[in-house]
């Protein structure tokens, strides 16, 4: 594409055409912009790396053949692949380890690869961990959250806000689990909650434009979305929770019943109700006095618990903040680190409105986010457009372009294999599913690497964990599961094998065999000095040694520094 | 994250490997550095080390009120209790009482520490360790009425995790938030290290902005050190030359950062992991915690400081879990006996080298918190009490002023979140002041220092 193409583009982009129906399929439209065909491998390929977890060669070739529209689409039709019922399927002595199993198992093989990555994207904005004392022990309650955020990925954000609000997962990771007021014991409700789904997971902490930008005050400052009286308010309205039918189904909550219930992990928490209060028992486990919450709305006293959750919820999934807000992280997870104002905007006012007047309906959203001229043109239009893969996907695109396999030894003996990847992925890539260190995820969407990107203005989030060490730990990742390789027989061995066979039929020519690996994982986007570089060490093993070329020629084309980066 | 160890496991596998040439790769790239240019200029030698209590930690059940009736609700054990109800430290569940009697005396005061801060108490009252008595993210002094009339200034973003752990690492309220103060002072200091002498400003916990200056950046290591690439047999260096050629033809913002990362990483290494292999292990245990592996670590750094040619050095560590919310009762003892075992742990080490008068550890937190329970916990609060612990520490006192307990009393704005009377920006200056922060570079280091009526709070010799 050249540039005066592009700037057609971006004229047409201020044509804004008459409404569309959502069952034309043709929400982006609307906004004026004709979604081109893919252009070759690399478009296909980069295409695929936003929306999957690993452009494998097939996928590539459908995408070139049915073009990005329809590929969206068609993904968009698929149901979700879900966790819980593989995790279940382990039988006895389930635990984390097993579930990031099945993370890895559902990255390789499910056909719903753009909802498995919106989910993935999710579980890194609405963000529970096993690294909390009692998830720990919960396994199936975390594979269940994981359901939540793949059954919601393209349904009504509303609905997900609610669902994961009220399940008992993040009750108990952001303790809204059982929060009431005592006013004998000098008890107020736990404000952790009401914080966090302001500040993390719908409105922010300052008022936003619709294209993401803050709102400024007359003195040029941000402008807060809240005080702290709206979150006491809030953590009000969020009290009298408890596990489902804690009550036993007499509809009267008592005072046992309410401090030791029985635990069901894999239910919505459902308010615990005092119907016939003891002595000394409050009347409520809710606290049912007025309060005014963000935006200044109040609930009015005497609402039950359900009332004040889907009043608050409602307020909060009305803010106007929430489009831009989550708009500008889906981009981040997706496409590219810094969106321009424009764009954030563009999938913004789709999240206000898909086409049918609805707010908050997430298939559009990433169908916005994906096929926007930004996402599909962002690396002909700025030279910092993109963002440093995160090192999991990193590892899911190598195993599935190269059909990776368990080893068969480890079904019926972990201890057999290195390197601990699959059950412990962070001791590597310093990250694994839904195993953050704290709510704020592995990586803060404003962080920026002290030098050269701080000092342009811009972010990047994932540079966040690249330090001096994790560098190495991917790297060495790569190069012990590739290259270094336990010779048969060894006691140790590697966890996943790939399958090298076609690359060994080539090896003896360096120059086919680099090329080839370089169109397999980078869509020929290898620059020709890296390339000839990488060309030049294989040469020197030994034409006999096919696996040590093709390893060598993996490793260092998937480690090169053009590779670390998704454009 | 606790009871994750990757290097734990590695040495339990290669101690049970068999001989083999696969795994005993990593000491292949030793190289000579030129330790002549390494020199430090100066022949003093000062460190500070950052102990991170990450989440907020309730710093009012570590420093507490142990006599009732004093009738003074800043040291009186009977006001602490009313506020603090169900989480006060000697609240018996069964039977609804309160018993200060297990709290650990500090000579001369009211005031006593956590009980499982036996470590803690030891270095007080032998003069070692200093308590800071409500430190809080300020802009300048504020008054409840101030606040309650809405003319106060004050931060943006109060009790909020992200905003108030930058404030605490920026030492600047109201600033851009893009450097930190150990970073600005190493900025200054850097220089009296020896030329090509890493960072001074060095991480066990990863990226941090404490660490963060204009010109000098921290640089992470792992609890066992720098972590080597591993590039198997390479007797000709044939795979590092080609790692090392592949990143200089990398062009683009995203893969040059990252390529200035590793390469800082390949050239640290040889110095680094060699100078540590040289020394003899430390005879001083450290607690078997990520804290303790931490600390290990950083007085394992202290030892190599001329092999380094460092005459300043910063660390930062840090300890999790401290955002108790919920399981206060059950998780916060755990939390308090490891930061006490750690701190003591680690003066012992600096004895132990010789360099107990020239290393100082501090601890920080984004916020302390509300004095109230919400039922099995507690929220996010604001100022809180800090230690500071090593030769130089003017020991044996407690800083400041004990803030009123009482809820809705004088110092507290709503639920027991507590006023601060003395800043981040006080604390941290008088921490740089002793580093070597000179007196004309304050105002740079810590722009709002005017703000308050004295910029040293004393506790350094």
């Amino acid at each position: 594409m050249n540039r005066s193409k592009i700037g057609l583009m971006l004229v047409a982009a201020l044509v804004i055409s008459s409404f569309a129906s959502a069952q034309d399929g043709d929400l982006i439209s609307r906004s004026g912009f004709e979604i081109r065909t893919p252009e070759g491998l690399g478009d296909a390929g980069n295409f695929l790396l936003r929306t999957t977890y690993g452009p494998t060669p097939s996928e590539v070739a459908n995408v070139q053949a049915v073009g990005f529209e329809d590929w969206v689409d068609a993904q968009l039709a698929l149901a979700p692949t879900l966790h819980r019922p593989q995790l279940e399927a382990y039988g006895i002595d389930i635990g984390h380890g097993e579930r990031q199993r099945v993370w890895f198992d559902t990255a390789q093989d499910a056909p719903d690869q753009l909802r498995q990555r919106v989910a993935f994207a999710l579980s890194e904005i609405l963000v529970v961990s096993d690294v909390n004392g009692t998830l720990e022990g919960q396994p199936l309650a975390v594979a269940e959250y994981y359901d939540i955020l793949l059954r919601n990925a393209f349904g009504n954000y509303r609905d997900l806000l609610e669902e994961v609000t009220l399940t008992p997962t993040m009750g108990i990771y952001l303790s809204m689990f059982r929060s009431t007021r005592d006013p004998l014991l000098g008890i107020e409700p736990d404000e952790n909650y009401a914080r966090e789904i302001m500040q993390l997971f719908s409105i922010g902490l300052h008022l936003l434009n619709n294209d993401g930008t803050p709102q400024l005050d007359g003195m040029g400052q941000k402008i807060p979305t809240y005080q702290q009286p709206h979150i006491v308010a809030l953590a009000e309205a969020f009290t009298g929770w408890n596990f489902a039918n804690a009550d036993n189904g007499d509809g009267d909550c008592e005072p046992w019943e309410w401090q030791w219930p029985e635990w069901n992990f894999l239910e919505p928490m459902e308010p615990c109700v005092v119907t016939n209060p003891n002595p000394g028992q409050p009347d409520d486990y809710h606290v049912t006095t007025e309060k005014t919450i963000v935006g200044d709305v109040t609930l009015p006293a005497g609402q039950t618990a359900e009332q004040d959750m889907e009043q608050a919820l409602d307020t909060l999934f009305e803010h106007q903040n929430v489009g831009p807000f989550i708009a500008y992280r889906l981009i981040q997870r997706l496409v590219t680190s810094n969106p321009s104002p424009g764009y954030v905007d563009r999938v913004a006012s789709v999240f206000n409105d898909n086409g049918i007047g609805m707010r908050g309906d997430l298939g559009a959203v990433v169908r916005a986010i994906l096929l926007d001229p930004e996402a599909l043109d962002g690396h002909l239009m700025t030279s910092t457009f993109g963002k440093l893969k995160e090192p999991l996907l990193m590892v899911t695109h190598l195993w599935r372009v190269y059909d990776a396999e368990i080893n068969p030894v480890f079904a019926a003996d972990r201890s057999c294999c290195w390197p601990g990847a699959i059950y412990v992925p962070q001791w590597w890539f310093s990250q694994a599913a839904l195993r953050s260190p704290s709510v704020f995820n592995f990586f803060k969407p404003d962080y920026s690497p002290p030098g050269a990107i701080l000092n342009a203005g811009l972010v990047a989030p994932e540079f966040q964990i690249a330090t001096d060490t994790q560098v190495m730990d991917v790297a060495n990742f790569f190069f012990d599961t590739l290259v270094n390789q336990p010779p048969p027989n060894f006691p140790w061995q590697t966890e996943h094998q790939i399958d090298i066979a076609a690359l060994q039929s080539i090896a003896s020519n360096a120059t086919l065999l680099v090329q080839t690996i370089n169109d397999d994982l980078m869509f020929g986007q290898l620059d020709a000095v890296s390339e000839q570089l990488i060309i030049d060490r294989i040469e020197d093993i030994d034409v006999s040694e096919t696996t040590q070329r093709v390893t060598e020629a993996i490793y260092f084309v998937f480690t090169s520094p053009a590779s670390l980066v998704q454009r | 994250m606790k009871a994750i160890n990757r290097r734990r496991f590695l040495q339990a596998m290669c101690s049970s490997a068999v001989a083999g040439g696969w795994m005993g790769t990593l000491g292949t790239m030793q190289r000579a550095h030129a330790a002549s240019s390494l020199a430090a200029r100066g022949t003093d030698y000062k460190a500070l080390v950052c102990i991170f209590l990450d989440g907020g930690a309730d710093t009012y059940n570590i420093l507490l009120p142990r006599v009732a009736g004093t009738g003074d609700p800043s040291t009186d054990y009977n006001t602490y209790t009313a506020s603090r109800t169900n989480m006060a430290i000697g609240y018996d569940e069964m039977t609804g009482t309160w018993d200060p009697s297990s709290i650990l005396a500090l000579n001369g005061t009211n005031i006593g520490l956590n009980p499982a801060l036996t470590g803690l108490q030891s270095l007080f009252n032998s003069g070692q360790t200093a308590a800071v008595a409500n430190i809080g993210s300020l802009i300048e002094p504020v008054t409840k009425a101030e606040i309650l009339s809405g003319s106060a200034v004050l931060p943006p973003q109060l009790f909020s995790h992200s905003d108030q752990s930058i404030q605490w690492q920026t030492a600047y309220g109201d600033g851009p938030g893009n450097t930190g103060w150990f970073g600005r002072a190493a900025d200054l200091l850097q220089s009296m290290n020896g030329s090509g002498s890493p960072s001074m400003n060095i991480s066990v916990v990863g990226n941090n902005l404490l660490q963060v200056g204009d010109t000098v950046f921290p640089y992470s290591i792992s609890t066992d050190g720098p972590i080597a690439l591993n590039v198997g047999w390479d007797p000709n260096d044939s795979r590092r030359n080609l790692v090392e050629a592949l990143m200089a033809a990398g062009t683009g913002m995203f893969e040059t950062e990252h390529s200035a990362i590793k390469q800082r990483s390949l050239d640290n290494f040889d110095l680094i992991n060699s100078a540590l292999d040289a020394r003899p292990p430390l005879t001083t245990a450290f607690p078997d915690t990520w804290l303790g592996d931490q600390l290990h670590m950083v007085a394992r750094m202290i030892d190599i400081r001329n092999d380094l040619g460092a005459s300043r050095q910063t660390f930062v560590v840090n300890t999790g879990g401290w955002d108790t919310h919920d399981g206060q009762l059950a998780d916060l003892p755990d939390l308090i006996d490891n930061i006490g075992a750690c701190i003591a742990a680690f003066y012992d080490a600096t004895v132990e080298l010789g360099v107990q008068n020239d290393v100082t550890s501090f601890t920080q937190t984004e916020f302390s918190r509300t004095l109230n329970s919400n039922g099995n916990g507690t929220d996010h609060g604001w100022g809180g009490h800090h230690f500071v612990t090593g030769g130089a520490v003017n020991g044996g006192q407690i800083y400041g002023t004990m803030p009123d307990l009482t809820l809705e009393g004088p110092d507290d704005i709503d639920r027991g979140r507590i006023i601060p009377t003395q800043s981040v920006d006080q604390y941290a200056a008088t921490l740089a002041s002793w580093f070597g922060v000179q007196p004309g570079d304050m105002d740079t280091v810590f722009p709002n220092l005017g703000n308050y009526a004295s910029s040293d709070l004393g506790f350094m010799i």
